[in-house]
C-alpha cells in the first residue's frame, strides 16, 4: 500500500513536473513575442485614432479626403517605427526579456527600421497625388510644388514651408543612409558611422511633427502622443551614441594569451583589470580593444560569444578571421586592454527547463556551446547531445575539453563531431536516427545563418515545434 | 509559390519603396514643374512668413502663431487657391470648393472670405455641409493652416 502510494505521489510529481516545465517553455515562448506585440500595439494606436478623427468629423469619403488620410498614417507608421527602431537600437537590457535576446532585438531594430523606410517612402508622394486630378496638369503643379524645399526662413514662428523641409531633409537623410544599410556593402566601420546619422535624419522628421500645421497639430492625443516617442527616439539616440560609454557599465579586461588553434581561429584569453563580469553561460559581450601601437585592431566595438565557464576567472574567446576586424585581430599582442560590456543574449539552456537537448553547432558557432559545456558540469539530470559540424575533421577547436565533459559531470553529455567532408551536411534525420525521437527535445542552433535556417526547417518537418529551437542569429564579423 | 514567398524579403520590399519614391518624385517635377502656372493677380503665392507681430510693433490673433490678415485672404479668393476663415482661424479649403456641387453661394463670395456661410448654405445632400460654422477648427482637419485676425492689413 505504502508502496502504491509513493509511485502514486512519484506519477503525480512526474506529471506535475512534466506541465510546469511544458508551462514554462510556453510561457518564454509568449514572453519572448511581448516586444512584437508592444511594436505593432505602439504602431496602431494613432493610425486607429486617425481613422476614428476621419469618421467622427464626418468628412466625405472622396479621394482627397482618403488619400490625405492615408498619406498622414503612412507618416505616422513610418515615425512610429523609426522611433522604435532607434529605441531598439540602444541596448536596453530590460528589453531583452521580452524579444529572447540582443541579437533578436538588432533583427526586430532592422526589421522596424525597413518598415519605417517603406512608410516614409509612400508618405510624401501620395499627399503630393492628392492634388493630382484625371486629365489635368494643375494638379502635378501643385504637387510638385508641394514636393519641392520651401524657401528657407529661419523666423519665429515657423512656417508651414520650413515645417515640409525638414521633412524633406529627415527623408532625404533616411533614404540615403537605409540605402547604404540596404543595397551597399560598406566597411563595417565606416558603415556604423554612416548609419548613427540615422539620429540626425530622426531629429528632423521630429521638427517636420512638432511645427506641421493639420491633423497632427489640431489633436492633442495625436499630437502629444508622437511627440513623446519622437523624445523617446532621441534620448535612445543620445543614450547609445553620446553618453553611453559613460553611462553603461565597461569591465576592464587585459590579454594574458592568444592561441590560433586552426587556420584562421584566434583564441584569446582575459584577466579582468578590477571588477569581473558576471555572465551566463552562452551569452556574448561587446569588446572593444583600446588603441595599442603593437596591433592594428581598431577601437570599434564588436560583438563576440563568450567560451569559457561563468565560474572561471579568465574570459575566453575565440573568433573565426571572416571579416575586416576579425582578420586583424590575428595581430593582437599580450598585454593589449579592452574593455567590454554585457553580457547580452538569452541563447542558454539556463533559460529552459527542459531535461533533453540537442546542441547543434556550425564551425566558430561552437564558442556559446564551450561556455555552456563548461558550466553542464555542476548539473544533474541532464540529456545533452552536442553535434559540431565542420567542414573537415582539422578545423575542430577545443575537441578533447568536449570529449572530456562526460567524464567530468553527472549528465549524460554525448559529443559527436561531425566533418562535412566525409558525412555530408547534418539533417534533422541524421540527427533523429542518433538521437531519437525529436519531439520533446529542445533544440539550440548556432553556425551560418543558412545552416541555422535549413535545420530550423528540417526540425520543423519533423514535428518539432517553433518554440522549441532557440538559433543565435549574428553575423557581424 | 514557396519558394517565390521565400525570395520576397524585407530587402525586396525596401527595394520597390525606393522605386516608387524615386519613379513618384521624378514623375510629379518632370510633369509639374513643365506645367506654366495659371497667373493671377489673386493667386499669388505668399512668400512672406506669416506673421504675428507686423512692423509698426502691432500685435494680432492674440499673439498665436502663424497669423494671417485681410491681405493674405485677398490673394487666395480663387477657386484656384481658395482660403477662408470661421471665426479666428484660417482654412486653404480649395479642394473642397474643387468638389463642391452647388450652393447658394457662389464660388466668388466664398474664397477670401466667411467659409461658414457657404458650408451653411450647401444643400443637405452634399456631404461637405456638415461642416458648419459653428464647429470647432479640428472639424476641418488638414484645411487649417492657421489664425486669422481682421483687424491685420
Amino acid at each position: 500500500m505504502a508502496l502504491r502510494m509513493r509511485c502514486k505521489k512519484a506519477m503525480l510529481q512526474a506529471s506535475y513536473d512534466n506541465k510546469n516545465m511544458q508551462t514554462s517553455t510556453f510561457w518564454h515562448v509568449i514572453r519572448y513575442k511581448i516586444g512584437w506585440l508592444a511594436i505593432v500595439f505602439f504602431t496602431v494606436i494613432p493610425m486607429a485614432w486617425t481613422i476614428r478623427l476621419l469618421l467622427i468629423q464626418d468628412l466625405p469619403f472622396e479621394r482627397y479626403t482618403l488619400m490625405s488620410t492615408f498619406g498622414l498614417m503612412e507618416g505616422i507608421a513610418g515615425l512610429m517605427l523609426y522611433a522604435i527602431s532607434l529605441v531598439l537600437s540602444a541596448r536596453l537590457k530590460f528589453m531583452e526579456r521580452y524579444f529572447g535576446g540582443l541579437n533578436h532585438m538588432y533583427i526586430a531594430h532592422h526589421i522596424t527600421g525597413g518598415v519605417a523606410l517603406i512608410f516614409l517612402c509612400l508618405h510624401p508622394i501620395v499627399l503630393a497625388a492628392r492634388n493630382i486630378e484625371p486629365l489635368s496638369r494643375e494638379g502635378f503643379r501643385l504637387a510638385a510644388e508641394f514636393l519641392w524645399f520651401h524657401p528657407f526662413s529661419f523666423e519665429r514662428p515657423v512656417s508651414q514651408g520650413m515645417a515640409l523641409n525638414f521633412g524633406l531633409i529627415a527623408l532625404l537623410g533616411t533614404v540615403i543612409l537605409l540605402i547604404l544599410t540596404f543595397f551597399v556593402r560598406l566597411r563595417y566601420q565606416l558603415w556604423l558611422l554612416t548609419h548613427k546619422f540615422l539620429g540626425v535624419a530622426f531629429f528632423f522628421a521630429a521638427l517636420h511633427v512638432v511645427f506641421i500645421q493639420g491633423l497632427v497639430s489640431n489633436d492633442q492625443f495625436l499630437r502629444w502622443y508622437l511627440l513623446v516617442w519622437c523624445g523617446l527616439g532621441l534620448i535612445a539616440f543620445i543614450y547609445k551614441t553620446v553618453v553611453g560609454r559613460i553611462l553603461i557599465r565597461q569591465y576592464t579586461y587585459k590579454v594574458t594569451d592568444i592561441k590560433k588553434p586552426v587556420h584562421n581561429v584566434i583564441s584569446f584569453s582575459m584577466d579582468p583589470v578590477g571588477q569581473r563580469m558576471d555572465f551566463q553561460p552562452g551569452q556574448f559581450v561587446f569588446i572593444r580593444f583600446k588603441k595599442n601601437k603593437d596591433s592594428v585592431v581598431s577601437t570599434e566595438s564588436h560583438p563576440f560569444s563568450v567560451a569559457s565557464g561563468p565560474d572561471e576567472k579568465t574570459l575566453k574567446l575565440s573568433v573565426r578571421a571572416l571579416g575586416d576586424y576579425t582578420k586583424d585581430l590575428l595581430s593582437l599582442k599580450p598585454g593589449a586592454i579592452a574593455e567590454i560590456e554585457g553580457a547580452y543574449g538569452k541563447f542558454s539552456y539556463k533559460n529552459y527547463t527542459n531535461p533533453n537537448q540537442v546542441w547543434i553547432a556550425g564551425g566558430i558557432g561552437i564558442v556559446p556551446f564551450l561556455s555552456m559545456a563548461q558550466s553542464v558540469k555542476k548539473e544533474k539530470h541532464l540529456h545533452i547531445d552536442l553535434y559540431y559540424c565542420v567542414k573537415k575533421k582539422g578545423e575542430l577547436i577545443d575537441e578533447k575539453q568536449l570529449s572530456s565533459v562526460p567524464n567530468l559531470s553527472n549528465i549524460d553529455f554525448k559529443f559527436i563531431p561531425y566533418a562535412e567532408d566525409t558525412h555530408g551536411f547534418l539533417t534533422a534525420d541524421i540527427i533523429k536516427q542518433k538521437s531519437g525521437d525529436l519531439s520533446e527535445k529542445e533544440f539550440y542552433i548556432c553556425g551560418p545563418p543558412a545552416m541555422m535556417k535549413d535545420l530550423r526547417r528540417q526540425l520543423k518537418t519533423q514535428g518539432v515545434p517553433s518554440y522549441k529551437i532557440h538559433s543565435e542569429e549574428f553575423s557581424m564579423s | 509559390m514557396n519558394t517565390i514567398l521565400q525570395k520576397i524579403n524585407l530587402k525586396t520590399f525596401v527595394g520597390l519603396a525606393l522605386i516608387f519614391l524615386f519613379v513618384g518624385f521624378i514623375g510629379i517635377f518632370a510633369i509639374g514643374f513643365t506645367t506654366e502656372k495659371k497667373e493671377s493677380a489673386n493667386t499669388a503665392e505668399q512668400t512672406t512668413t506669416p506673421s504675428t507681430t507686423t512692423a509698426d510693433g502691432s500685435t494680432y490673433c492674440n499673439g498665436q502663431a502663424t497669423c494671417y490678415g485681410k491681405a493674405d485672404l485677398a490673394a487666395h479668393a480663387s477657386a484656384s487657391s481658395c482660403w477662408g476663415y470661421i471665426g479666428n482661424v484660417m482654412y486653404d479649403v480649395t479642394p473642397l470648393i474643387k468638389s463642391h456641387t452647388g450652393g447658394s453661394a457662389p464660388i466668388g463670395e466664398v474664397c477670401g472670405g466667411d467659409i461658414g456661410a457657404f458650408l451653411d448654405a450647401a444643400p443637405k445632400n452634399n456631404k461637405h455641409a456638415s461642416a458648419s460654422s459653428n464647429t470647432s477648427g479640428s472639424t476641418l482637419w488638414g484645411y487649417k493652416i492657421g489664425y486669422y485676425d481682421s483687424n491685420k492689413p
